[in-house]
C-alpha cells in the first residue's frame, strides 16, 4: 500500500507516463541542463563569498556571475541570525522645533509602525544604519589596521554618513516646523536568564548606550 | 574494470539526472505555492503602500545618492529609481498591486508570473536598508514559479479553462496536464531551500552561543524582535540549550535528510514549529510563513491533491490519471 505522505516509493512525486523521458529532446535538455548548472553555481557561489570570512577562490567566482546574481536578486548570504543573535539596535531622533520644544522619537516603534511587517522595515533601517556605522564609531590608529582595512574603513563611514543624511533630510522635510534634528544609534543588548532571574527588565537602562549619528539643519540640506 | 566503473558512473548520473530533471511533474504543489506566495508577494508589496514615499520616493529615507553608493557600478536594476513625481510613484505601485493580485488568484498567470517575478526585485533593489529574509524567499520563489506552470493548477486561468472545456464538450473539464518545467521548477526550489538552510546553519557554526546553547535566549529574549514574551525561558536554562541545538541540528541536517523519503515528513514536520515559533515569538509572521510556504516544494502533489480537495465535481482539482 502507498502512504499518502511520503508519496511514491520511486521517481518520488513525477508522473509516470509513457513519454517521460522523451517529452523534452534530448538537444533541448542538455540546453536547460547546462543553464541549471550556470544557476545553481550561481546560486551557491554568492553565499560562499559573502558575508566574510570567503576565500579568494569564491570571491572570484562571484564576481564572474555578479551580474547575474545581482539583476536577479540572488547575491544574498543567508547568514539568518548568524555567527550569533546580536544586540538590536534602534534609531533616537530629537526634533527642535521652531517654537523652541525638543521632542525626543525613535524608529523602529510599535506604536508608530504597524503592521509588524511595516515596523520591521524600520527596524532593519535602524539595523543597516548599525552595520554601517556603529562598529566604525572611531578610526583604529596605525599599528591596528592595514591600508586596505583604513580604506575600508573610510569607505563604510561615508556610506553611513549618506545614510543618516538621507534619514534626517526625509525627517526635516516630514516635519516643515521642526529647525534641527539630532541622531542617536541606540545599541540594546539581551540580558543574561540569570540576569533575569535577578529581576533584570528587558528594557533595564542598563542595558542601553548611544552613539552621535549627527546633527543637521534645514540649511545643511538647503531646505 | 576502471573503464567500467567510469562508464557506468556516467550512465548512471545521466540517467539520475534525467530522471531527478526531466520527468514530468503533476502541477498541484506549485500552484498551491503560488497561491500562498502570491498572497505573502501581495500582502508584502500593500504594506509598502502604508509609508510608499518614505520608502521609495527620492526625498525618502533611501535617497539615490545612497544607492548609488552602495550599489556602485552595479546590474541592481530598479525601475522605480526613473521616478520623480509621488504621483508617478503611487501610479508605478497601483498597477504592481494589480499585477501581483492577478498572479495571487492565478490570473493571465503566465505573463503576471514574469511581472510579479521584476515587481519584487525592483522594489527590493530599490529599498536596500529595509529589507529582510522576507524579501530574499519572495523573489526566490516568485523566480521560479515563473519558470514553472504555477497556474495550471488552483487558478481562475484552470477555472476559466474547464469552463472553455466544459462548453466544448469534455466532462470535467480539460485535465492538467503534468510538465516537466513545472518539475524544474520545484527542484529548483528545493535546491535552493537546502542552498538556504545549510548556508544558514553552517553560518551558526562560527557563533559561540550556537555552540553554548544560549543562541535562542539571545534570539527570543530580544525586546525589539518579541512579539510574545518568553522571559520566562530564563529560569529553564536546559530547556534554552535543548531548543538551540535542535533548531541548530535541524538547519544542519535539513539538505540531507529532507530527500529521503522516510526522513523527509519528519524534516517538514519539526520545520513547522520552528519556523512558527519564530513567527509568533519573534514578531517575523511573514518570514516564518514564507518558509513554511517554501517547504511545500517537498510534499508531493498526490498530498496537495487529497488535501486541497474542497469541491469534488470543480474543474479546479480534476485528476491526471
Amino acid at each position: 500500500m502507498q502512504c499518502c505522505i511520503l508519496g511514491p516509493a520511486r521517481n518520488q512525486f513525477a508522473l509516470n507516463t509513457t513519454d517521460s523521458s522523451t517529452s523534452w529532446s534530448p538537444t533541448w535538455r542538455w540546453f536547460v541542463s547546462v543553464l541549471l548548472l550556470v544557476h545553481l553555481f550561481s546560486v551557491v557561489i554568492a553565499p560562499l563569498a559573502d558575508p566574510p570570512p570567503s576565500s579568494e577562490f569564491s570571491r572570484a567566482m562571484a564576481r564572474a556571475v555578479s551580474p547575474y546574481l545581482q539583476a536577479a536578486a540572488l547575491d544574498n548570504g543567508y547568514r539568518f541570525f548568524a555567527p550569533d543573535p546580536g544586540p538590536s539596535h534602534l534609531v533616537r531622533y530629537e526634533l527642535a522645533w521652531s517654537d523652541g520644544r525638543l521632542t525626543t522619537h525613535h524608529f523602529p516603534s510599535r506604536e508608530d509602525h504597524f503592521p509588524r511587517l511595516l515596523y520591521h522595515r524600520h527596524f532593519m533601517l535602524a539595523e543597516m544604519i548599525s552595520s554601517l556605522a556603529g562598529p566604525f564609531a572611531e578610526e583604529p590608529p596605525d599599528g591596528f589596521i592595514n591600508q586596505r582595512e583604513r580604506s575600508a574603513f573610510h569607505e563604510q563611514k561615508q556610506r553611513a554618513m549618506i545614510l543618516v543624511e538621507s534619514v534626517a533630510s526625509y525627517l526635516l522635510r516630514s516635519h516643515p516646523e521642526v529647525d534641527e534634528i539630532r541622531l542617536f544609534l541606540v545599541t540594546h543588548v539581551v540580558p543574561t536568564p540569570a540576569d533575569v532571574r535577578n529581576g533584570m527588565k528587558l528594557d533595564d537602562a542598563r542595558l542601553y548606550s548611544e552613539l552621535p549619528l549627527g546633527r543637521f539643519t534645514r540649511s545643511y540640506f538647503q531646505l | 574494470m576502471i573503464r567500467a566503473y567510469f562508464r557506468e558512473l556516467i550512465e548512471s548520473s545521466s540517467r539520475g539526472w534525467n530522471t531527478f530533471w526531466f520527468q514530468p511533474r503533476d502541477t498541484a504543489t506549485l500552484g498551491l505555492i503560488r497561491c500562498l506566495a502570491g498572497c505573502m508577494l501581495f500582502y508584502t508589496h500593500l504594506v509598502w503602500s502604508l509609508d510608499l514615499a518614505g520608502f521609495f520616493s527620492p526625498q525618502g529615507r533611501i535617497s539615490n545618492r545612497f544607492l548609488y553608493d552602495f550599489y556602485g557600478q552595479s546590474f541592481a536594476w530598479s525601475h522605480l529609481n526613473l521616478v520623480q513625481s509621488t504621483a508617478m510613484l503611487w501610479c508605478l505601485h497601483l498597477i504592481a498591486l494589480s499585477v501581483l493580485f492577478c498572479f495571487m488568484i492565478g490570473l493571465f498567470t503566465r505573463v503576471t508570473s514574469i511581472l510579479s517575478f521584476l515587481i519584487t526585485v525592483s522594489y527590493a533593489h530599490r529599498a536596500p536598508g529595509a529589507l529582510f529574509g522576507l524579501d530574499q524567499i519572495n523573489a526566490m520563489l516568485a523566480m521560479y514559479l515563473m519558470i514553472g506552470p504555477s497556474g495550471a493548477s488552483y487558478s481562475v486561468d484552470r477555472w476559466l479553462r474547464g469552463r472553455a472545456g466544459e462548453r466544448a464538450g469534455a466532462a470535467g473539464g480539460e485535465p492538467t496536464m503534468p510538465s516537466v518545467s513545472a518539475n524544474i521548477a520545484t527542484r529548483l526550489i528545493q535546491l535552493h531551500l537546502c542552498v538556504i538552510y545549510f548556508f544558514a546553519s553552517t553560518g551558526k557554526l562560527q557563533g559561540i552561543s550556537w555552540w553554548e546553547g544560549t543562541a535562542m535566549w539571545l534570539a527570543m529574549g530580544n525586546l525589539e524582535y518579541q512579539s510574545l514574551d518568553v522571559t520566562w525561558l530564563g529560569r529553564w536554562p536546559w530547556l534554552i540549550n535543548i531548543m538551540t541545538h535542535i533548531s541548530l541540528w535541524w538547519e544542519l541536517s535539513y539538505s540531507a535528510l529532507v530527500w529521503p523519503r522516510l526522513t523527509r515528513p519528519l524534516v517538514l514536520f519539526i520545520a513547522v514549529p520552528l519556523h512558527l515559533g519564530i513567527a509568533c515569538c519573534m514578531g517575523m509572521v511573514t518570514f516564518g510563513v514564507i518558509m513554511l510556504v517554501a517547504n511545500l516544494a517537498f510534499v508531493s502533489p498526490q498530498l496537495v491533491r487529497t488535501t486541497v480537495r474542497w469541491r469534488p465535481a470543480s474543474p479546479w482539482h480534476t485528476e491526471v490519471d
